[in-house]
């Protein structure tokens, strides 16, 4: 065996020995395949460590033999290490292997590239480590010199093989593959280990010259990727163009998404991690983007049709290219906010209908009334429609989210019923009203069933609430609803109404709820009122039950509470003097500085009557104090004139009057003469019918008293609206100058337009205010010399 | 060269061999079971009984051998006893011209030729060196292990800063009054004499001796040489420059360039050098104090594996030359722009955002501190992987070193803030109580007048020290007296609790 | 497969002699440790499943390597070397600062007080079968044969024969006395 090894310094003879090796490692054609596989059949151990032995021997003895050197600085800078001769020589023999491999006849190109290629990594292993002792050593001087153009020979031989192969037939190579990939698009199988090999010998053939370390992904990208990614976008554009012809958009839809997927499991199987971003853009690009006008015209029919399945594969397919949601978008807050119109529309429509077939020839244009409960219902069942709609197959996207919370504030605040078209742009909307008409009904202990109520809850209100836009308006609604309830104790539980209130506060602040609050402190304040009371007429001398009767006092602090004062004529019956006096006494000694003023029109009582058929329990009369006062007369005497009623109560006619009509109507007192006219006329007689005959021990004759402040509230009157908006807009006004004064004082010196922005921030939480409104507070201020314009016309300064 | 000694010491050598050959015979069966006949220690029982009495007292002296006394040999001779295969290079004719001329000698041999099967020819003294010495990728290896890297000129490295004062020093060494005298006196003299960073030197230099041995031997070293270029010395880095000047071919291009301290320095000089250094194996440039000159900005655009930059000291690195330079750097991990007080945030920025690997920035300096704030510290904490941060003298705020500290914590091992007088005790004090720095093993705060809560630095050293790993705090004298009453206090604490505990056990167990 | 690490590789000096070696052990070399992967596969590479040919190659307990360069003796010593150090951890052949910073390990040293005939040899073998530690080891020793010498004790140390002329000789100490502290 040694004896066969060339002499060392002879290159040819080296070059002679090792070149029969070189090819066998390489494999060289006409081999028959199977050998070819086994390579270690053709290279046996012996052959490889000649090979081996006669290149270390070569570059060992060279760079020794060459040990005549001389520091003369003509000498070029050679490198003292030996190899580039045999490194030439492999390189040509590289150059001439390659390029001499030819096709067999019945085999593709592909076919035979991958056949080749496979080899040929396979020999260059091997061949890199049979010159391991070249690559140690001179390859890595060379390149630390500078030198980047010598390679180790594994990188030697990919190059040559990018040279000579590659670059010559990747035109051929590439149509090739695109030709499998489009066939198996197409449906058909195709061999798949040979378009993978192939295309990852692109990968291994981007090599960067300067760190042959690192992965280079630039022969894959330039001549793989991109007329992969142009094959791709043409073959779906037509493939989608003739689809949409043939079948229908919601068909289309499927198509595409199952296209998608398999693009993104199958195909991608070939390719490089890099590529996958890109293919997931040409798909969207070609199947989504192109027909987005196409799909959302088929959005808003799938919407009809509330197909969450379709919807939600819809969604699937738009949120892939992102700039196409907010369209998207848009058309949900649309459609949403249609629905929303259109279904109350279709309620009021229902009522219109109904109202008409009772009242018979009433003007049709005439206010309708929805009931509150159902109205709210029907918000919110079309609020939680698409709730779920967003969930379920947009899920919860903020896009969508965001639309359809636009969507709802505007149905809710602005709809048929809301604001009737052809109101004054000032008008409020009666939702506000509605709601706490529907919080009304909810809190309130009420003799009907519970079907109506059970349906109703807390969180209906919460819903509703949120999307407001006048929640000034909600707020002292409700305040003279829950005052109501307050006063008579009709609310269900105290629970309640402080679950409610904690809801309100969470929701909006403690300022909005902070007269409510008050309000309930006071009832609290009041019953304490009333038990120190009872301990201090207990104690006092002349007590007894019938001196003082029970007595509910209600001290209400006067801003909160939406009732106010009325001077009104009114003498208090003897039986109630003490306690009124006494209640003075007490509270004026408690709080110093405080004025009572009695309210007696809200006042109401219940008195015994005994004026029934001998035997039968007494009656129970529920009275307001006016009627109350009258009924006392009575005890005297059985008829009075309606003058001699005046003269004992100081009532005027009016009060006296509307007290009165509850007792005719439930024939408690007998009018002479009968008649609306008469009952005004001074010398009418009233008679106290006795004995009384009813049929419940209980009656409540407060109720009908017309005029009754209280009742007045819960009508809805057009007036009465009337009158609750101008109300709304004078508080309004009055909170925009106090928030213009605050932003003022803290800011000194503003421009008008930063103010204006400043203050609808700050009421946004209440309601919108508009611009004029803030004006006409700015224009006000100005006359009472909290502001001044300042030279420049633009902006304010705050005067102290 | 020497005289061939006698072959009474060949045949030591003979000896030896011999001693291996018997069991070279041995060697058909698998290896693992003759492992004891391998054992290190050949003098000992390997040889047969029947040498053991002529080589007793060899034995000794052989031990008494190193291998620098040993003489030097031929080209190798056979040692297998059948064939007399020549090893590749030696032509056959040659070998048996000097079997011949051995002949003679092998008389004198003292082992007797019965008892060794090998009929090997005695040493000859007269010839060439081993083989292995005209190879040159050996030679390299081998020359490449008398470099001694510790002759690159480096600042002194102290342990501790100095001292401020002689009670400072007595704190600072925990109250040992001799050594805190003594580092106080040197301090003192040090700061008369302002002496250069001594280097270390080797006794010997050893490359350059293997320059002048022969030519191979010259190339080799001589490109071994080159690759690491360092001076504290003006004229020598003037002769290499002339030197490069004329022969440019066998230079190689260098991985380490340190200029240490030379004052009178041209820029005309620098750029001169700059052919020689730029390339892109360089990966430590440094002038340490060089003040008038800068490295052209040709040596950043070619050398774009540069990983060490130190320019301390220098006036004309401005932020300018840091945003020209920096987006040719992008491997670079170390920068230290000591007392270079032109540098300012936005020079800091653009190499936070140029040079992402950066893991040791040191920006200290005593004037200008307010051009560096925590502008910088952001940048630093934000783009890049520090683990060093050197902001002395800086005009940095606690705000910077709470960026510093949420975005880098963990890895950051060594924080200087020396003289930032701007941070207050919710920098470092509230940083370390919540542990945002699990990981540092020197923090300095001298002379930083807001800072008075020590409690949990001082903690802190406790708790690594009882684990093991040393900490350095390094304070001024107010400082240093801050930590050491916190520390007596927390002791005391401690043994309270102790106290506490035990009295409560011992009354626990009465009952 | 499991049967692949048990294998026993036999090498040849260029007298012939064969040693027999544990698989393991000879992949301490990198040119036997490439051949034998390249050829025998590591564990995952199994044989070819379409090939007709008989493997019996692959199931034999022995494959036999030729290492035409290296003398009996100097690869008796090798392999005591390989077998020492069968399960040592070596530092990275990339790592530069690290092998070159530690020390010569102290078996090693034992190992390598041979005479300098042999310790070349060694060396060489060690170059030509690509085992770095052995030859960094080596080369560690020989370094401190050269330390601390002047030039002509290096020439006489190693036989080195001077080349310079007296010109020559004098025209570097001029040129490079920029190194003379190196």
């Amino acid at each position: 065996m040694a004896n066969s090894l060339p002499r060392s310094d002879d290159l040819e003879a080296t070059w002679n020995f090792v070149e029969p090796g070189i090819g066998q490692i390489l494999g060289r054609d006409g081999t028959p395949s199977s050998v070819l596989k086994r390579v270690d059949k053709v290279l046996s151990p012996t052959m490889y460590v000649e090979v081996y032995t006669a290149i270390y021997n070569y570059c060992v003895n060279k760079s020794s033999s060459t040990g005549q050197f001389n520091t003369d600085s003509r000498q070029s800078q050679n490198s003292i290490l030996v190899g580039s001769e045999i490194y030439e020589k492999l390189k040509l023999y590289l150059k001439d292997y390659i390029s001499k491999l030819t096709r067999d006849p019945e085999e593709t190109f592909l076919q035979f590239y991958v056949r080749r290629w496979k080899r040929y990594t396979v020999g260059a292993i091997f061949l890199n480590h049979a010159f391991d002792y070249m690559n140690r050593y001179w390859v890595q001087k060379e390149r630390s010199d500078g030198k980047r153009h010598i390679f180790d020979i594994n990188t030697l031989c990919l190059m040559t093989w990018k040279e000579v192969m590659f670059n010559q037939n990747v035109d051929t190579l590439v149509k090739e593959i695109l030709e499998q990939i489009r066939l198996q698009r197409d449906g058909e199988m195709i061999r798949q280990t040979d378009t993978t090999v192939a295309i990852r010998s692109f990968v291994a053939l981007g090599i960067d010259p300067q760190d042959l370390k690192k992965l280079n992904l630039n022969v894959y990208i330039q001549y793989f990727e991109k007329p992969f990614l142009e094959e791709t976008k043409n073959y779906y554009t037509m493939l989608s163009g003739e689809y949409l012809k043939a079948h229908s958009v919601t068909d289309y839809i499927f198509e595409a998404q199952r296209k998608i997927a398999d693009e993104e499991t199958k195909i991608v199987l070939y390719l490089d991690e890099h590529t996958k971003k890109p293919l997931s853009e040409a798909l969207n690009l070609v199947l989504i983007s192109q027909h987005a006008e196409v799909l959302q015209s088929e959005f808003i029919a799938l919407l009809d049709s509330r197909d969450e399945r379709k919807i939600e594969t819809l969604y699937g397919l738009m949120q892939r290219d992102i700039l196409l949601l907010p369209k998207l978008a848009q058309a949900y807050e649309e459609y949403v906010k249609n629905t929303g119109e259109n279904e109350i529309s279709k309620l009021l429509m229902t009522h219109k209908v109904a109202n008409e077939a009772e009242e018979g020839g009433r003007k049709p244009n005439s206010n309708v009334i929805i009931p509150p409960n159902e109205y709210v219902k029907k918000l919110i069942e079309v609020y939680e429609t698409f709730i779920k709609i967003t969930r379920d197959c947009f899920q919860n996207d903020s896009l969508f989210t965001k639309a359809l919370d636009n969507a709802c504030r505007t149905f809710i605040n602005t709809n048929e019923f809301a604001i009737p078209p052809g109101s004054p742009k000032s008008v409020t909307s009666k939702t506000p009203e509605m709601l706490a008409k529907y919080s009304d009904q909810l809190l309130k202990k009420s003799s009907r069933a519970t079907d109506s109520t059970s349906e109703m809850s807390v969180d209906d209100i919460m819903t509703i609430f949120k999307f407001l836009t006048d929640k000034d308006a909600f707020e002292s609604h409700y305040r003279r609803l829950f005052a109501k309830r307050l006063i008579h104790g009709t609310s269900t539980s105290e629970e309640d109404e402080e679950n409610v209130i904690q809801r309100l506060q969470s929701e909006n602040s403690m300022e909005y709820t902070g007269k409510i609050t008050k309000m309930f402190q006071d009832i609290r304040l009041s019953k304490h009122l009333e038990k120190e009371f009872e301990n201090a007429i207990k104690i006092a001398p002349d007590y007894n039950r019938s001196k003082y009767p029970d007595f509910q006092p209600f001290v209400l602090a006067e801003t909160m509470w939406p009732f106010s004062y009325q001077e009104v004529d009114f003498k208090l019956p003897n039986e109630l003097v003490p306690t009124y006096r006494g209640l003075e006494k007490l509270y004026t000694n408690k709080h110093n500085g405080r004025v009572l003023k009695w309210l007696w029109p809200l006042c109401r009582g219940e008195i015994k009557a005994d004026i029934g058929k001998p035997g039968k329990p007494p009656f129970i009369f529920t009275v307001t104090l006016f009627q109350m006062a009258i009924l006392l007369i009575f005890n005297e005497r059985d008829v009075l004139t309606l003058e001699e009623i005046q003269d004992a109560t100081n009532l005027n006619t009016q009060n006296i009057a509307s007290s009165m009509i509850p007792f005719i109507k439930w024939k408690l007192v007998q009018q002479t003469p009968p008649g609306l006219d008469a009952l005004m006329r001074p010398d009418t007689q009233f008679k106290l019918a006795t004995p009384y005959r009813a049929l419940k021990t209980r009656i409540n004759f407060a109720a009908g008293v017309k005029g009754d402040v209280l009742g007045a509230v819960t009508k809805g009157d057009s007036s009465e609206s009337q009158k609750i908006e101008k109300e709304l807009n004078t508080e309004r006004q009055i909170f925009l100058e106090a928030c213009i004064v605050r932003i003022m004082k803290a800011r000194r010196k503003l421009t008008h337009a930063t103010l204006v922005n400043e203050c609808i921030a700050q009421s946004h939480q209440r309601f919108n205010a508009k611009v004029s409104l803030i004006k006409k507070a700015i224009d006000n201020l100005i006359s009472k010399e909290y502001l001044q314009r300042c030279d420049d016309g633009e902006s304010y300064e705050y005067l102290a | 060269m020497l005289s061939p000694k006698p072959s009474r010491h060949g045949s030591f050598k003979r000896a030896r061999e011999n001693i291996e050959s018997p069991t070279c015979l041995r060697r058909a069966k698998k290896p693992s079971s003759d492992a004891p006949f391998r054992s290190p220690n050949r003098f000992g029982s390997d040889a047969s009984p029947r040498k053991r009495g002529i080589f007793a007292s060899w034995r000794q002296s052989l031990g008494q051998l190193t291998p620098l006394a040993t003489p030097t040999k031929k080209r190798p001779a056979l040692l297998s006893q059948s064939s007399f295969d020549a090893t590749i290079t030696a032509s056959p004719g040659d070998l048996e011209l000097k079997i011949s001329l051995e002949k003679d000698f092998s008389d004198l041999s003292l082992w007797s030729p019965g008892v060794s099967p090998v009929e090997t020819a005695p040493p000859d003294f007269s010839h060439a060196s081993h083989r292995i010495f005209e190879m040159p990728e050996i030679l390299d290896r081998i020359l490449r292990y008398l470099e001694n890297d510790s002759t690159i000129p480096q600042e002194k490295a102290r342990q501790r800063r100095r001292p401020q004062s002689l009670s400072h020093a007595l704190l600072m060494y925990n109250g040992d009054r001799v050594k805190a005298e003594r580092v106080w006196q040197d301090t003192l003299n040090q700061l008369k004499l302002n002496q250069k960073g001594k280097c270390l030197k080797d006794s010997q230099p050893n490359l350059y001796n293997c320059l002048l041995v022969n030519k191979l031997w010259f190339t080799v070293t001589f490109r071994i040489m080159t690759e690491k270029l360092f001076f504290d010395d003006h004229q020598k880095f003037q002769k290499l420059l002339s030197s490069f000047t004329q022969s440019q071919n066998n230079f190689s291009r260098p991985t380490i360039f340190v200029l240490h301290k030379l004052s009178k320095l041209s820029q005309a000089e620098v750029d001169a050098a700059s052919l020689l250094i730029s390339s892109d194996n360089l990966k430590w440039l440094e002038l340490y104090i060089c003040p008038k000159v800068l490295p052209p900005l040709s040596v950043f655009q070619k050398s774009s594996n540069l990983e060490k930059l130190v320019l301390p000291g220098n006036r004309l690195v401005t932020d300018e030359f840091l945003m020209r330079i920096t987006p040719h750097l992008p491997k670079l991990k170390l920068l230290d722009l000591r007392a270079c007080d032109k540098v300012s945030d936005s020079g800091v920025v653009s190499v936070s955002t140029n040079c992402p690997q950066l893991g040791i920035c040191n920006l200290g300096r005593h004037r200008n501190g307010h051009l560096i704030t925590s502008v910088s510290l952001v940048a630093l904490a934000r783009h890049t992987q520090v683990e060093t941060v050197g902001a002395a003298g800086c005009e940095v705020t606690d705000a910077g070193v709470w960026e510093l500290a949420m975005l880098r914590g963990p890895k950051i091992t060594r924080l200087s803030l020396n003289n930032c007088r701007l941070l207050t005790n919710n920098s470092m004090p509230a940083l370390m109580s919540l542990n945002y720095f699990p990981n540092i093993s020197v923090i300095e705060v001298r002379n930083i007048p807001q800072i008075s809560d020590l409690r949990p630095l001082v903690a802190y050293r406790k708790y690594k020290r009882a684990r093991g790993i040393p900490i350095l705090i390094e304070g001024c004298e107010r400082i240093e007296l801050l930590m050491k009453e916190e520390e007596w206090r927390l002791d005391t604490e401690y043994n309270s609790r102790v106290l506490s505990d035990l009295t409560q056990w011992v009354n626990a167990e009465t009952d | 497969m499991a049967k692949n690490k048990n294998q026993n590789v036999v090498l040849v000096s260029v007298e012939g002699e064969r040693f027999t070696v544990e698989r393991k052990i000879a992949e301490r070399s990198l040119l036997l440790k490439n051949y034998l992967n390249d050829m025998h596969g590591s564990e995952l590479q199994g044989v070819n499943s379409d090939s007709e040919e008989e493997d019996d190659d692959d199931e034999d307990e022995e494959i036999v390597m030729p290492v035409p360069n290296v003398r009996s003796s100097v690869l008796q010593k090798v392999i005591e070397w390989a077998e020492h150090h069968k399960d040592s951890n070596f530092p990275d052949e990339d790592d530069d600062d690290s092998r070159k910073s530690a020390p010569v390990d102290s078996w090693d040293r034992e190992f390598l007080k041979v005479d300098q005939e042999m310790l070349y040899e060694i060396m060489l073998a060690a170059n030509y079968l690509n085992i770095k530690p052995l030859l960094d080891a080596g080369c560690k020793v020989v370094a401190e044969m050269i330390r601390g010498r002047t030039p002509e004790e290096i020439r006489r140390t190693f036989n080195i024969v001077n080349d310079f002329t007296p010109e020559e000789e004098a025209a570097i100490r001029r040129e490079n006395e920029w190194a003379e502290d190196r």
